[in-house]
């Protein structure tokens, strides 16, 4: 039997408004990221139609919600109904689950609003409309069969939900779901957990490829060694966390042959990638040293003007001195977030042994206090308050004026 | 501990010269002695830079407390200084080169390189934080007392801030209370969401995020509330959906049997409206042939008939006229010429003749009385005249005398003889009035004199009774008599009250009458200018009287105020008969005119004048002339009513002859011939007037409702169109749905056409129905997709803002509670320690202040033993000398030295300090600085003094050189290198 060639994307989240990013996004700039989102998944439908792929695997959450603008349905479907005639299957996952009022409801008055002329689902098409699991053969002419299931309600699912997954059938069988993977260490994703499962779970399935949606960086799952699926991730970084390339994945599966991992491909659609620039300002007094060692750090990071920069401050500044990046330095780049966790250079070991004798002076007095409280605390957050207290109460003593953090 | 060995100043500020070096004594007080800018000041900044460094940069001076380092830049190369000290049991030795900014701390002992200990950066060095653990502010507070600073006044007064600070201090300059004020700003002045002003209170800001916050929750609760409602309204529309598209279905059926249903009534109504376009051509073709029998030549035969009869009754009517005038009009007029013929040429007069024999025959009659009655009363007043024997010649005698005169002469000759008897008589009365005038004059003159004369006799007696009392006051006196002191006083006192009643009584007399008198006086003045004024006219009257006799030729004046009076009387008496004659002769006058005037008027008429008077002359002619005018009027009348007849003959002659010309018009036009014919074309019109109604009934009942039958039957090609179009439509219909060929249409297209109507509004209620859940749920929807991420985005942020405000501001609550108890306790042990150690310094430099206290807050208070005063710290700088604040200044120094240094003190540098003492107090300082140090109460603090004092110290050694060699270590300042100072290093305080 021939190999099965396959394109897969997911997680794109069509509309997303991304106020709740971390990325601190202008209007203007949000505006943009989505305009590049859905040119990603333009890019995928030109690159599946170039790479001449035999099936198109969408594992959920191609919109944010599950009831879109009435022009992002259209767009949606006007762009996958240009893979005709690849066969092209859908799980709908958390975020676009196919409820009854979804798009992907026929009968939904967000559907049917859209007017005559809208374009709808092509033949092609296959969503997977229902809770329970369906196995479609979508190329009649080859043992494949995909099988699939959707989320009908924007709900976490229960941790046994793969145990109704049918036995696999055919030469090649894809299984394609939403869900989290568990049992990863370290979990490198911070997304929600939905529908988890593990990889052990998957490889037990015995499907030959599982195509996962859900987490937003591409991964591989593996089971003792063997790849059993790979998560696609978002094709655009949209959160600020979502470093590294962006994509989508271009497979090959051979029929009675373990997957490989050059069996999958990423191919980078973001046009910009997420940079973290660290910098630690401990040692640094003035705003000229800081900038100069800021570019130093800008310039081995190997940021691209196109990048969004995410500058993480750490260690501690100089009383008083609050260092700010300066506006040249910020429109390097598309965009740049500024995360300021430094602190100011007090002696900030509350923790340590209160010294015997009694106090020279009113700083050191206040000091040997705070320490007092600072170790009866019970809490983290009963630490974080006594802490920022004694900052603040350093400034007074020192600067004179409190400068709040 | 660290012990300052020795400084070696290569270059610094003045000193440029050669190297200095300067040891310090560890043991003993290290007195440097050297006079004014000898650069003492300039050596002990050379100290403090040595242990802290100079400033580069001029923007942070004041916080890093530091001597810019182009102040003290000498002239020439090198600039730098070398410390030696002991530390730790090491020798170290920092090497300071200020031009290159560098320093390199070595061990004496081992040569090793430790700048790296000392190093704070590349170019940063903490060598004095490293070895004395304080700041560079801090050293300057603890251990240096600058020269001159205690005489500032204000230094004195602000000492408890200064204390304040430096208790609180942690790195050298802020106090608890100022980090109070600051925090209680902070929690004041928040900065708001923005960061930008206004700033609020925390606690507001606090409760304005909270409620916004909590408006947010409540929208996406909604919101949320509405996404559970989605799937039902979803469900709700489907299932509308569903049964809109079953009423679509009824629709369709319903409208294929309507079809049926009006295609076989189509086919009815071709029938129809065949039969009804049939009888409507007939009734057609029938209005033609009646219309053209009904038009008419003789369609004006009416007018033309009443214009013939108009014409006939003009005629008949102008015959009538022509009769009357024949018979009646014409006689009356002859008869009316002939009887105005006969009036002669009375037949001319007119109205104007009439009134003017009128008006004659009136004033004739009313003259003719007047001369009646006047006549008679002449009679009367010439027999009057006549009895009182008075003529009217000699009225005409006296005129004539007087004659001269004239009319206004004679008037002033009356006037003036009414006034010269006025005159007259108010000189009579101005004579009398003067003499009563002086009647009273000379009564009062006497009353005067009388009373004057009885005052000079009270006087009189009364001195007679004064001199009488002296002769015997002076024979009393001379002892010849014995006076009875009540006979003394009696003549005494009449004595003196006789002169006194006496003067009283001439002056009386005096005022007398006085006004009396005078009016008196004013009277006869003023009689006396009347008299003479009076007499004065009357003279004047005399002469003119006398002119006027003269020019009349009298004798004498009273001759010719005779005459005049005689004249006055007679023309009075003669007046009546004199008007009537005039009278008289006015109305004779008159009634000869009026005779001439009627004279003319008769001879106008030709009427000769008849006796029996005037009025009745003019009696007949008017009555002649009015019979004359009552004829003219009645041929007028006569004439008028001819010529009316004739004019209305003439007027109906024109009437007939104009409908004449109309009727032959006519009758030209319509082709008769003559008026007979006229009659023939009326009866034939008759007959057509018939045809005519016969006509307008098939116009306008019989073929409209032939038409109206013909439209609602419709156009029978317009209906087989119709069948056609619906065999069509019927047959598309079962091809497409093969289930309708079952179908059929009993009831009438209008039953199944309502149906369809019914089934059809069903629908559009359905419609709308599903059109609501539709937009219900689109609303759902549209919030779901737009408002709740901007809600969820906006709670967010402002839950972040909210934690961080409320942990801002719990944070900032327990720094300033930690802030204010801290304050609390470091000032109060300040207090206490302080208060041990001035007040132990304090007597043995200041003996007149014997206490010194510092409160909790570390304000100081101060007691005088001189004379128990308590002095604030407020009022300090008023109540103390300058000497006495130079003295507690040290004092205090010495005791913040002592206690702040604890068990490690440091090396204390002292600029001076003793300028203002005087020789007792410098003398007792010094002692005790040295007694100190001798019995370690400073726990072997290094002291290094500079002074200008020479002499108070050469004075003080030669004293007890023993004592003070075994406490000081003198050393005079080296010399310094005159090569110029630098311009910012003049008597410079040295930090």
């Amino acid at each position: 039997m021939q190999p099965i060639k396959f394109a897969q994307i997911s997680d794109l989240h069509l509309e997303a408004r991304l106020s709740t990013s971390g990325l601190q996004f202008t209007q203007t700039q949000a505006e943009q990221r989505r305009a590049e989102v859905r040119q990603t998944l333009v890019q995928f439908v030109e690159t599946a139609r170039k790479e001449q792929v035999d099936l198109v695997l969408l594992p959920g959450d191609l919109t944010d919600t599950p009831v879109p603008s009435p022009e992002t349905v259209n767009f949606l479907i006007d762009t996958l109904n240009q893979l005709h005639p690849i066969p092209t299957l859908i799980a709908p996952g958390n975020h676009d689950c196919a409820s009854a009022a979804s798009f992907y409801n026929p009968a939904s008055v967000l559907y049917r609003s859209r007017g005559a002329a809208a374009p709808t689902w092509g033949e092609h098409i296959y969503i997977f409309r229902g809770e329970n699991y369906e196995t479609v053969q979508p190329l009649p002419d080859r043992s494949l069969t995909v099988t699939g299931c959707a989320f009908t309600e924007h709900v976490s699912r229960t941790s046994n939900w793969l145990s109704k997954v049918p036995a696999p059938a055919g030469d090649v069988s894809i299984l394609l779901i939403h869900g989290s993977l568990l049992g990863q260490s370290p979990t490198p994703h911070d997304e929600p957990q939905v529908a988890p499962f593990t990889a052990e779970d998957l490889a037990n399935l015995g499907y030959t490829y599982v195509a996962l949606g859900h987490y937003h960086s591409m991964s591989l799952v593996r089971s003792a060694g063997r790849i059993v699926g790979a998560y696609a991730g978002s094709p655009v970084a949209l959160a600020l966390n979502a470093t590294g390339p962006k994509g989508f994945i271009i497979g090959c599966v051979v029929p009675g042959q373990p997957l490989k991992q050059e069996d999958l491909r990423l191919v980078p659609a973001d046009c910009r990638q997420i940079r973290p620039v660290a910098l630690d300002v401990t040692g640094l007094s003035h705003q000229t040293a800081f900038e100069m060692a800021l570019e130093k750090a800008l310039t081995t990071s190997g940021a691209s003007p196109a990048d969004i920069v995410v500058m993480r401050l750490t260690g501690r500044h100089p009383p008083g001195v609050r260092f700010r990046v300066p506006e040249r330095l910020r429109k390097v780049f598309w965009h740049t977030v500024i995360a300021d966790e430094t602190w100011p250079d007090y002696d900030l070991q509350l923790e340590a042994p209160i010294p015997a004798g009694p106090a020279v002076d009113v700083a050191d007095c206040f000091r040997r206090r705070m320490q007092q409280i600072f170790q009866s605390a019970t809490s983290d957050e009963e630490r974080e308050v006594i802490r920022e207290a004694y900052i603040y109460g350093c400034d007074a003593l020192t600067l004179g004026k409190v400068t709040l953090r | 501990m660290i012990r300052l060995r020795g400084l070696k100043i290569l270059g610094f500020g003045a000193f440029n010269g050669e190297p200095v070096s300067i040891a310090f004594c560890p043991e003993r007080i290290t007195l440097l002695i050297g006079d004014n800018e000898t650069g003492k000041s300039t050596l002990a900044t050379a100290l403090f830079a040595s242990l802290y460094g100079l400033e580069y940069d001029r923007r942070r001076l004041k916080t890093t407390h530091l001597p810019h380092v182009e102040v003290w830049r000498p002239r020439t190369e090198p600039f730098g200084v070398h410390l030696r000290l002991a530390t730790d049991g090491r020798e170290l030795q920092a090497e300071w080169d200020f031009a290159a900014g560098t320093l390199c701390v070595r061990d004496l002992a081992t040569h090793e390189d430790v700048t790296a200990h000392y190093r704070n950066g590349s170019r940063e060095y903490n060598l004095g934080r490293t070895l004395l653990g304080l700041s560079a502010e801090e050293f300057q507070k603890l251990a240096y007392v600058a020269q001159g600073r205690a005489g500032d006044e204000t230094c004195l007064e602000k000492l408890g801030d200064f204390v304040q600070r430096l208790a609180g201090s942690t790195s050298g300059d802020r106090t608890a209370a100022e980090a109070v004020a600051a925090l209680e700003e902070a929690l004041s002045a928040y900065p708001g969401r923005t960061g930008s002003r206004p700033t609020i209170q925390i606690d507001t800001e606090i409760t304005r995020l909270e409620r916004e916050l909590h408006d947010r929750r409540t929208q996406i609760q909604k919101i949320e509330e509405a996404r559970q409602r989605l799937a039902p309204c979803e469900a709700e529309y489907q299932s509308l959906t569903r049964q809109e598209k079953a009423l679509a279905v009824a629709i369709h059926c319903g409208y294929f049997q309507e079809l049926l249903a009006r295609r076989r009534e189509a086919q009815v109504a071709l029938d129809e409206s065949r039969a009804a376009h049939a009888a409507l051509a007939q009734h057609q073709r029938a209005l033609a042939e009646l219309e053209y029998l009904a038009t008419f030549p003789a369609a004006q035969a009416p007018q033309l008939r009443e214009l013939l009869a108009k014409r006939k009754r003009a005629l008949e009517e102008r015959e009538k006229v022509r009769r009357v005038i024949a018979e009646k009009l014409r006689p009356a007029y002859t008869s009316a010429q002939q009887a105005l013929e006969r009036h002669g040429e009375l037949s001319c007069a007119g109205e104007k003749d009439e009134d003017t024999a009128r008006g004659i025959l009136e004033q004739a009659r009313v003259a003719e009385q007047d001369a009646a009655r006047i006549g008679a009363d002449l009679a009367k007043a010439e027999r009057s005249l006549a009895a009182a024997g008075i003529s009217l010649a000699q009225v005409e005698d006296l005129r004539t005398r007087l004659a001269p005169l004239s009319e206004s002469e004679r008037g002033m000759l009356r006037e003036q003889e009414r006034t010269t008897l006025q005159l007259q008589l108010q000189a009579t009365e101005g004579r009398a009035a003067v003499n009563s005038a002086r009647e009273r004059l000379q009564q009062i003159q006497y009353l005067r004199a009388r009373r004057t004369q009885i005052a000079n006799l009270i006087v009189m007696s009364s001195l007679l009774a004064t001199i009488a009392a002296g002769v015997l006051t002076v024979l009393a006196g001379a002892g010849r008599i014995a006076l009875p002191p009540l006979l003394f006083g009696v003549l005494t006192l009449l004595g003196v009250g006789g002169v006194a009643c006496g003067c009283l009584l001439r002056a009386s007399a005096k005022r007398l009458g006085a006004d009396d008198y005078q009016a008196a006086v004013t009277t006869l003045q003023k009689g006396d200018a009347a008299v003479r004024a009076a007499e004065q006219c009357l003279r004047t009257f005399d002469d003119a009287v006398r002119q006027f006799a003269q020019r009349c030729n009298c004798n004498s004046v009273a001759a010719l105020r005779e005459a005049a009076h005689t004249l006055e009387e007679l023309e009075h008496r003669c007046q009546p008969l004199l008007s009537l004659r005039r009278d008289h002769g006015q109305v004779q006058a008159r009634l000869s005119q009026l005779e001439q005037e009627l004279a003319l008027l008769q001879g106008k008429f030709g009427i000769r004048p008849q006796p029996g008077g005037l009025a009745s002359n003019a009696e007949r002619l008017l009555e002649a002339i009015r019979a004359a005018r009552r004829a003219q009027a009645l041929l007028v009348d006569a004439e008028r009513n001819l010529n009316t007849a004739e004019a209305t003959v003439c007027q109906l002659d024109e009437e007939a002859a104009q409908y004449e010309l109309q009727a032959r018009d006519i009758m030209r036009k319509a082709g008769i011939g003559d008026e007979s014919a006229i009659e023939a074309a009326a009866k034939e019109y008759e007959n057509r007037l018939r045809l005519a109604e016969l006509r307008d009934r098939l116009r306008q009942e019989v073929i409209p409702q032939a038409e109206e039958r013909c439209r609602k039957a419709g156009q029978p090609e317009d209906l087989a169109r119709e069948i056609t179009d619906l065999d069509v439509k019927i047959a598309s219909l079962m091809a497409e749905h093969a289930e309708l060929h079952r179908l059929e249409a009993p009831q009438s297209a209008n039953f199944y056409r309502e149906q369809v109507r019914q089934l059809e509004q069903e629908r559009q209620k359905l419609a709308a129905r599903c059109s609501e859940a539709a937009e219900a749920v689109r609303d759902i929807q549209r919030r779901w997709r737009e408002e709740l991420p901007l809600l969820e985005g906006e709670a967010e942020a402002l839950g972040t803002l909210l934690a961080r405000a409320k942990r801002h501001r719990d944070a900032l609550i327990l720094a300033l509670s930690e802030m204010r108890a801290v304050a609390q306790e470091v000032h109060a042990r300040w207090s206490h320690a302080l208060n041990r150690q001035v007040n132990e310094i304090l007597p043995a430099i200041v003996p007149t202040l014997c206490d010194l206290r510092f409160d909790d807050n570390l304000r100081f208070r101060l007691l005088r033993q001189d004379n128990q005063e308590v002095i604030e710290q407020e009022a300090a700088p008023l109540r103390l000398s300058v000497g006495q604040r130079d003295q507690l200044y040290l004092a205090i120094r010495l005791g913040l030295a002592a206690f702040a240094g604890g068990t490690h003190p440091l090396p204390l540098i002292l600029d001076d300090p003793f300028v203002n003492f005087d020789d007792e107090r410098f003398r007792a300082a010094v002692c005790f600085l040295g007694e100190r140090v001798q019995t370690r109460k400073t726990n072997g603090q290094q002291i290094i003094l500079l002074s200008c004092h020479r002499r108070r110290f050469q004075w003080l050694r030669a004293e007890d050189p023993e004592w003070f060699d075994a406490r000081f270590a003198w050393q005079e300042m080296p010399p310094l290198c005159q090569k110029g100072k630098p311009s910012g290093a003049t008597n410079r305080s040295g930090v």
